[in-house]
């Protein structure tokens, strides 16, 4: 079984992720394998930052990876294999969201209780109410990132979780450079002020999703 | 241009400051600015301070990992009959049919078309002339299942298959048969799909 990979040059991963594509479009079971282990984690990763919650991630992975497979044969060499992985993953993602009733997801990150509780590291020292206060912040975050249009969150989670350049990312997208950068400017933006604007509410004792008929998608009507 | 930026600039530009994604002239003048004046260095503390937040709870959320996903994908491709239960591909995997193969799959199957098409309006003896006419510019922009958008799938149809991602519609080609002014045949192709999609005139036979 193959893991993910360890190497750190993105030649010489994109070089081991070709060859196992032709391993696997000459019909190698495992090779196949070996790729879906190597990238199902980063998937996961954006689809989780996307959708909300884990299940549904996991979901959105899957699906992504049996297109993966069913396209596998045309895959076009002169790319990287993650890139097209990042477009399928965030295409299925926003899809995803669409098909959603929109609504205010108070149990986004409570929908994960209980992993987020155990994944809380070994607080050696931390105060019993740290753990909570984290969990609470962490909800009013998911808040936030829910309420901004999908094409923000998409670019805002390949930047600031994966760390990808905005040159991959329009790559990712099938925006220009330039689109990227606005996005991520307007997202870092309107979710600093949807975020101030819960914390002042939340200070003042108030429900933060009041606010006249609920909380608006931001940014939807932008491009 | 002034090596120090003002305080509008500054602060419409402090979301990229802030993640290091400004270009280094707008940066060095956005640090310019903020080592004099204090109210924009507030608002960059902030900044600092909500993108933080965000990105904490972005990995908080992801901790751990997800699950292994090959058993599920497995049992997907299993029951698509890609792969058999045994471990192998079976005899009909697509994945052992390669993209050359459809390429001339599908150049085959438009030649097939287009020939049993034209047949019937082929120059007949007494010089009537042939009605086929091919890539009329006029056409383009008209297709109704043509992509907006190059992550917009295509839609195929004749036989229906479900869009697959990596569908780019960037090749294509575009085949009109015209024997008159009222009958018309439109078929368009992908470099890399064998299914073409075909519309026609009401009329046409």
């Amino acid at each position: 079984m193959v893991q993910a990979p360890q190497e750190t040059d993105p030649a010489a991963l994109a070089a081991e992720d070709h060859a196992l594509i032709r391993r696997a479009q000459a019909g190698e079971e495992e090779a196949f394998s070996d790729l879906l282990r190597r990238h199902q984690g980063r998937a996961w990763r954006v689809a989780r930052n996307l959708v909300g919650n884990s299940e549904d991630a996991s979901d959105v992975a899957q699906e992504a990876f049996l297109r993966v497979f069913r396209s596998l044969e045309r895959f076009d060499f002169q790319h990287d294999f993650s890139t097209w992985l990042y477009r399928i993953v965030t295409n299925l993602s926003i899809d995803h969201l669409r098909k959603r009733r929109p609504h205010l997801s108070t149990a986004a990150v409570g929908a994960d209780d209980e992993e987020v509780e155990l994944d809380l590291p070994d607080d050696e020292g931390e105060r019993p109410g740290d753990a909570l206060e984290r969990e609470e912040t962490g909800e009013l975050v998911r808040e936030c990132i829910d309420a901004l249009a999908p094409h923000f969150r998409v670019v805002m989670a390949l930047r600031e979780l994966e760390g990808l350049p905005c040159t991959e990312i329009a790559r990712i997208v099938g925006a220009t450079h330039v689109t990227v950068r606005w996005r991520l400017h307007r997202g870092r933006k309107l979710f600093q002020e949807e975020w101030e604007r819960r914390e002042r509410t939340a200070a003042s004792g108030g429900n933060p999703n009041e606010q006249g008929g609920g909380t608006p998608t931001l940014g939807s009507t932008a491009t | 241009m002034d090596p120090i930026a003002t305080c509008d600039e500054c602060l419409d530009k402090l979301p990229l400051f802030v993640g290091e994604d400004l270009e280094d002239e707008s940066a060095r003048r956005v640090a310019a600015h903020l080592k004099s004046c204090g109210t924009c260095r507030d608002a960059e503390e902030r900044a600092v301070q909500a993108r933080a937040t965000l990105v904490d709870t972005f990995e908080l959320e992801v901790k751990g990992g997800g699950p292994d996903l090959w058993a599920g994908v497995r049992a997907g491709l299993v029951r698509e009959g890609v792969l058999d239960g045994s471990g192998a591909p079976a005899p009909s995997a697509p994945v052992l049919v390669g993209p050359w193969f459809r390429r001339a799959a599908g150049l085959v199957a438009a030649a097939a078309v287009v020939a049993l098409a034209t047949v019937p309006f082929l120059p007949s003896e007494d010089g009537g002339e042939a009605g086929l006419v091919i890539g009329l510019p006029e056409v383009e922009g008209e297709i109704d299942e043509a992509p907006k958008h190059p992550l917009e799938p295509w839609k195929d149809e004749v036989a229906g298959t479900e869009p697959q991602d990596g569908d780019e519609g960037e090749e294509s080609g575009l085949i009109r048969i015209q024997p008159n002014d009222q009958d018309w045949l439109r078929l368009q192709f992908e470099a890399d799909n064998p299914v073409y999609s075909a519309t026609s005139s009401p009329t046409y036979r």
